[in-house]
């Protein structure tokens, strides 16, 4: 293959690193990339199964799974993929949802809640709600308030649960980067908490559960299907239900019985990049765009959708699968430039704040073209005891609440700063002196605001519930997040 | 039940077959495009070579970190690609490296000469920095993944790589202007 073919393609890597103004080095070095525009070799995974093939009949994928060959040589879905890449969470997100990984649980799901929220209206730009207040120690759970390459990864972070470890790993190691004027529990991950001008009352606060009983079933997945023009009836697969062609001949729906009941929806009709590939291999092949060939590329619009447009289909989509939009809070990707698809991105609004469950869906000239929800209904628990903020500082400080001195959201700014490289030789660290004492630096943290909001938290057996949380804040913007249900409403009971 | 439903709720090769799909689906084409960017220009070896990568990565999926498949696939692909260097000119195995030397600029298939020469001023691991983050478009919790070092410890070597980087680009373009620095720098977006 040619590697200058498309050399003008946006196919290129996502940069990953917020580019440094000025830099042109890196920008002309950026610009060198020789395998920009190019493409998956066709035959890439009959090259793999032959490989593996040879290790003998079993050790093939899929092998005695009928169906299993499933887009083998799909080189379109092989450059869709590629393209979706793009937004690497969500490729992410994809493996994660696929691959039914066990243990937490992505947060792509959640559920139908439309009460008092009033977001999903048509003017709803910016947001009105609140954050979502996320739980369970801070490492990698930074909160999607923060914009830019933090914002991603919380995004990833919630959209793969399998990237759990990862994201732990990251935040150890955020602790080697501190640099001047950072507090140490940026090095450490050690604090002491306490609270000033904090309301020592408690009280309580609102509940909710998502309840898949009904949705997440085969007949959810049967309805589901019928309202996306999916052909076929369930079948069990792989511990979740899926409807729809295997070979990507037709639109597929793949429904996870899990708490939220998460759900994903592919069109390959709509696929706003599936023309432009069928378009560049015929002229490859030394002809024009067939239109002969039934792919019916050939007359189709390949406008990107408009910002209000792109809305509608997210607010189509979810009324007509019985989910009232008026429940989420709606956001359009910016239209980028050779971009036919038009991401969007519905946050589901309880209360006044999102909950950090989140549909979200690939809008292509002809419609939705893949579609990432939950279909859960959200149901009201009722009142809970809260804690007060101030006690709430006291459970930064236990363990059984709180695993490290992270926070979820960082200060601006605070963000890995770079360590000063020395201009001189600089001379090694001196040894302690006999009796000294030993260094163990723990940072005092005074918290001054907080904020109580609701929390996603996967209970024992899987169902997923939205819980009373504190956001707690120092001065500079650094916030911690704590459970704020009370002792005597909490269970602490583990197997072992 | 209908014939149309099969159960495969027990068949854990069947999971792994999903995941595996998923996988290739979603990082096929940029191990191969890894690939195509550290061998010659023209070469059709990169197609053979992720392929090997890939099915390595089936081989061994119980290695593979769930959520950081990428990063495990580059790095598998710079131990594939030093293997296939070493068959292609015999080396005394004493020198084969620790590391992976995925970027010597010569082999690159690079059109920019001005880039080629600032990148041979630079260090074997600043090249592999740079470019897994140029051209492969990691983060800094990605380039950790891929160096096998701390995210801190990831982030403060990029900086300092693409410190040198423009020490490195100034020092070649005063031995040597670049000829046609503004026009590849249009074409950026």
């Amino acid at each position: 293959m040619s590697r200058d073919e498309g050399r003008d393609e946006t196919q290129g890597p996502t940069p990953g690193e917020p580019q440094e103004p000025g830099d042109a080095a890196f920008d002309r070095l950026r610009a060198a990339d020789p395998a920009a525009g190019v493409g998956t070799p066709a035959g890439l995974r009959a090259n793999v199964d032959g490989r593996l093939a040879e290790d003998g009949p079993a050790a093939v994928p899929g092998a005695g799974t009928p169906g299993a060959a499933v887009a083998r040589d799909e080189a379109v879905v092989d450059e869709l993929a590629a393209r979706r890449r793009r937004r690497p969470w969500l490729a992410a997100a994809a493996v994660a949802a696929f691959a039914v990984v066990g243990g937490g649980g992505y947060l792509l799901g959640g559920g139908a809640f439309a009460a008092g929220a009033g977001a999903g209206d048509e003017s709803a730009g910016a947001s009105t709600a609140e954050a979502p207040v996320v739980l369970g120690g801070a490492p990698g759970g930074r909160s999607g308030a923060q914009e830019g390459a933090a914002g991603r990864e919380a995004a990833g972070d919630a959209a793969g649960g399998a990237s759990v470890g990862a994201a732990e790993d990251s935040a150890g190691s955020t602790a080697s980067t501190a640099g001047d004027g950072l507090p140490s529990w940026y090095d450490s991950g050690r604090a002491n908490f306490h609270g000033t001008g904090l309301s020592t009352d408690g009280g309580t606060a609102e509940a909710y559960a998502f309840d898949a009983t009904d949705v997440a079933t085969r007949e959810g997945a049967a309805r589901l299907a019928d309202a996306l023009g999916v052909a076929g009836k369930p079948r069990w697969e792989y511990g979740s239900w899926a409807a729809g062609p295997r070979d990507g001949d037709g639109p597929t729906i793949w429904l996870s019985v899990d708490g939220s009941a998460t759900f994903s929806y592919n069109d390959p009709d709509a696929d706003p990049w599936r023309c432009e590939e069928v378009a560049a291999r015929a002229t490859e092949d030394g002809g024009t765009a067939a239109d002969d060939d039934g792919d019916g590329c050939a007359d189709r619009d390949t406008k990107p959708a408009g910002d209000k447009a792109a809305r509608t289909a997210m607010t189509d989509v979810m009324t007509r699968l019985g989910v009232d939009p008026s429940g989420f809070e709606i956001e359009v990707g910016e239209q980028t430039e050779d971009e036919p698809g038009r991401w969007v991105t519905a946050f589901q609004v309880v209360d006044g704040a999102r909950t950090g469950a989140q549909w979200s869906a690939t809008v292509g000239p002809e419609g939705v073209a893949w579609l990432d929800g939950f279909l859960a209904g959200t149901t009201d628990l009722g009142e809970y005891p809260v804690i007060s903020p101030a006690e709430a500082v006291d459970r930064l400080g236990d363990p059984r609440f709180s695993g490290s001195a992270w926070p979820v959201t960082y200060a601006e700014g605070a963000d890995y700063a770079e360590p000063e490289q020395p201009t001189k030789p600089t001379a090694p660290p001196a040894p302690p002196a006999a009796g000294d004492k030993v260094d163990w630096p723990v940072s005092d943290v005074e918290i001054t605001e907080a904020r109580l909001g609701l929390a996603l938290q996967t209970q024992t057996g899987g169902a997923v519930a939205l819980v009373p949380a504190y956001e707690l804040s120092d001065a500079d913007g650094n916030a911690w997040s704590v459970l704020a249900v009370a002792d005597a409403s909490t269970d602490f009971s583990a197997s072992r | 039940m209908d014939p149309d439903e099969t159960v495969r709720g027990d068949a854990p090769a069947g999971d792994d077959a999903t995941w595996f799909d998923a996988l290739f689906a979603a990082h096929a084409g940029a191990v191969h495009r890894y690939l195509v960017r550290r061998l010659p220009a023209g070469g059709a070896d990169a197609e053979d070579l992720a392929a090997d990568v890939l099915a390595t990565a089936w081989r061994r999926r119980d290695d593979v970190p769930r959520g950081a498949e990428l990063p495990w696939l580059y790095r598998t692909a710079g131990y594939v690609l030093a293997n296939h260097r070493r068959k292609a000119r015999p080396t005394p195995v004493a020198l084969v490296p620790e590391v992976p030397e995925d970027v010597d600029p010569a082999a690159l298939a690079l059109d920019d000469d001005h880039v080629r020469a600032v990148l041979a001023r630079l260090s074997p691991r600043d090249r592999r920095i740079l470019l897994l983050v140029a051209w492969e478009g990691l983060d800094g919790e990605g380039l950790a993944q891929v160096l096998g070092v701390s995210r801190g410890g990831a982030d403060a070597a990029l900086s300092r790589a693409r410190a040198r980087l423009r020490t490195a680009w100034d020092a070649e373009s005063a031995a040597a202007p670049p000829d046609d620095g503004e026009a590849a720098q249009a074409g950026t977006r």
